[in-house]
């Protein structure tokens, strides 16, 4: 048998109710569909954006602020940490190499980051792209959304509040550390963290730029370590390579007691998941019960239209259909809309996550990979199963209905 | 037969003793409403089983098959034509001829196609490829005779085939139809009030509430 022509003539005859459910099935599913591909997303940014922080060490305080900030670049003031606890990491050999981290300057709402160049180049990973590495303490390098020109000559401000990255606020333009300039020797490449929108210079710069000297005994030694001075200079964070993995749970061991306080990001952000995930489980399943309300109220929608054409259908049985194919017709017509409206459904899901991860990486510079992911496509089968299912009620009901009353009446 | 209608009423709708529609026959069947000739036609279809008593044809006993029997065997041996046509008015005049052939096979057959073709061309339509919505309702007409025809149906049943016409149009949709029964040596059962029609028909059956009633034609 053939029902094409049938459902063919069937859509034409509702195609107003057909839009109206395809957009309607479409948004409900779209709804599940982001909220999914947007957590997994921003999970496996955040944590990628975690990559060289193996450990981080700090002062007491709050092990979530102390990510956020040196992770993400969540401009919020940390406490200082004496700098014998750089010291002490420098000379502890289960460290393969520590980097401080001194916060809370701005370029042009940028911020200033002073570290070392082995961190600048998260190790040795990362070449610049442009240019090269600072080699003096009057030089930067940026990230690579900073809008600076290689050779440009900036002058860095004491950040009060939390400026936006490329525009130059009131209060950046009154609180100029004078007489202090950097020039832009280097491009970093692209991380898709917050730190490509921002500028790093030698550690020993920002020392120097608030009076604390320059961390090295000898005057006018070459930057970077080692750090000999006395006392070394204080910084709010260290971000530490340590060699193995068991060294690192004794790093932590050692620093987390004593002043200090030292946290694996990726645990700490796995609590965050965590709690990202259940929140996500919440809406998710609110999502589902969604999509199953709207599915109800279209399989509604469609027995009352099939009920309103009781007469064609009669009228095939009159010119010999048998009953099967008044079922396959009325099944292939509901089932086509809900499944039309799940893929739709999935597309505008899919945009609508590229569109918030669009948003978020323009506001915090964090790069949120949307990709298709088995589940998802899981999700949207399961979604056109459960509507296919869903279709047999309206047909049913055309199935069984005798032909002859439906002719007469 | 004996026809009872849902429910409790005691008279039966329609009390036929015995009709016999010899093969080839142009059968018109009159009455008031609620004489029972649409019951009589639903059943000749295999659409109504009588509660008491049998619809046969040829050696076959209509009444007596299960429903999937009566569909396949009114698929293969009845055209019915409707008062109000009833074409799928999305589909095009081809289209709704051709949409018997659907029912039972995945695709209509070049010959089939063409016989769709001829029989709207017998039946004076020549846009074919119109919506069947768009035709005047004695256009509309012509194209559910060409698909009542279309697969060489043995009984045509007619349901008052010229009551939703103007006198003219009715005139030429009866003779088509008593043509075409006449060229195919088709039986043909038509429940009409028309006399133009009823005319046209070698013998009336008069109905009147639930009984065959004696009189001429």
């Amino acid at each position: 048998m053939n029902p094409w022509p049938m459902v063919r003539a069937d859509l034409i005859a509702m195609r107003w109710t057909a839009v109206v459910v395809v957009v309607l099935v479409g948004l409900a599913v779209a709804i599940g569909v982001a909220i999914g591909a947007q957590e997994r997303a921003l999970r496996q940014g955040s944590a990628r954006a975690a990559d060289d922080f193996d450990l981080v060490v700090g002062a007491p305080g709050s092990q979530t602020q102390l990510v956020l900030t040196t992770v993400y670049l969540q401009p919020e003031a940390l406490p200082l940490m004496d700098g014998t606890v750089l010291a002490a990491l420098a000379a502890d050999p289960r460290a393969a190499d520590v980097a401080p981290l001194a916060f809370g300057d701005i370029i042009r709402g940028y911020p200033v980051i002073g570290t070392t160049a082995r961190f600048a180049s998260r190790w040795g990973r990362l070449a610049p792209s442009e240019g090269r590495m600072f080699a003096i303490e009057d030089e930067a390098v940026i990230g690579a959304d900073v809008r600076l020109a290689l050779g440009d000559s900036v002058t860095p401000s004491h950040a009060g509040e939390p400026a936006h990255p490329g525009e130059e606020s009131e209060q950046e333009r009154t609180h100029r550390h004078e007489g202090v300039h950097y020039r832009v020797v280097g491009r970093l490449p692209r991380l898709g963290t917050p730190w490509d929108r921002a500028i790093l210079i030698p550690v020993e710069s920002v020392w120097e730029t608030h009076g604390l000297g320059d961390g090295h005994r000898a005057e006018g030694a070459t930057i970077g370590p080692p750090f000999d001075a006395t006392p070394v200079p204080p910084t709010p964070a260290l971000v530490v390579k340590p060699r193995s993995v068991a060294d690192a749970y004794a790093l932590r061991a050692r620093f987390r007691t004593g002043g200090t306080m030292a946290v694996f990001p990726a645990e700490v952000l796995v609590g965050v998941y965590r709690t990202l995930g259940d929140v996500r489980d919440v809406v998710v399943v609110a999502a589902a019960l969604n999509d199953l309300l709207v599915f109800l109220v279209v399989v509604l929608l469609m027995v009352t239209l099939i009920g309103m054409r009781r007469r064609r259908y009669a009228v095939l049985r009159a010119l010999g259909a048998p009953p099967s194919y008044v079922l396959l017709v009325t099944w292939l017509g509901s089932a086509l809309l809900l499944a039309a409206g799940c893929l739709a459904g999935a597309a505008l899901g899919w945009a609508g996550a590229y569109w918030v991860a669009a948003i978020l990486e323009q506001r915090t510079g964090l790069a949120v990979p949307i990709a298709f992911g088995a589940d998802q496509a899981v999700l949207v089968a399961l979604l056109v199963l459960a509507g296919s299912v869903l279709a047999a009620i309206p047909a049913l009901v055309a199935w069984r209905a005798p032909p002859a009353d439906a002719l007469r009446g | 037969m004996r026809f009872r209608q849902r429910g409790a009423e005691p008279a039966p709708v329609l009390q036929l003793p015995s009709f016999r529609a010899e093969p080839g026959t142009l059968w018109g069947c009159r009455g008031p409403s609620g004489s029972g000739k649409s019951t009589l036609l639903y059943a000749l279809a295999g659409l109504l089983r009588p509660s008491a008593g049998e619809v046969a044809w040829g050696g076959v006993v209509i009444s007596a098959l299960p429903e999937a029997a009566r569909d396949r065997w009114r698929h293969a041996t009845v055209g019915i034509v409707f008062q109000d046509f009833h074409l799928i008015p999305e589909l095009s005049a081809l289209e709704n001829v051709l949409l018997p052939a659907r029912f039972r096979r995945p695709a209509a057959g070049a010959a089939l196609r063409e016989r769709a073709a001829a029989l709207l061309r017998q039946t004076g339509i020549v846009s074919r490829a119109r919506r069947a919505g768009l035709l005047s309702r004695g256009e509309q007409q012509r194209v559910a005779l060409a698909r009542a025809l279309l697969l060489r149906p043995a009984l045509i049943l007619a349901d008052e085939p010229t009551a939703s016409l103007d006198a003219e149009t009715g005139a030429t949709v009866g003779a088509l139809l008593v043509d075409a029964a006449r060229e195919s040596g088709a039986t043909l059962f038509a429940v009409s009030h028309d006399p133009a029609l009823l005319a046209r028909m070698q013998q009336v059956l008069t109905l009147q509430a639930g009984r065959p009633v004696e009189a001429a034609p």
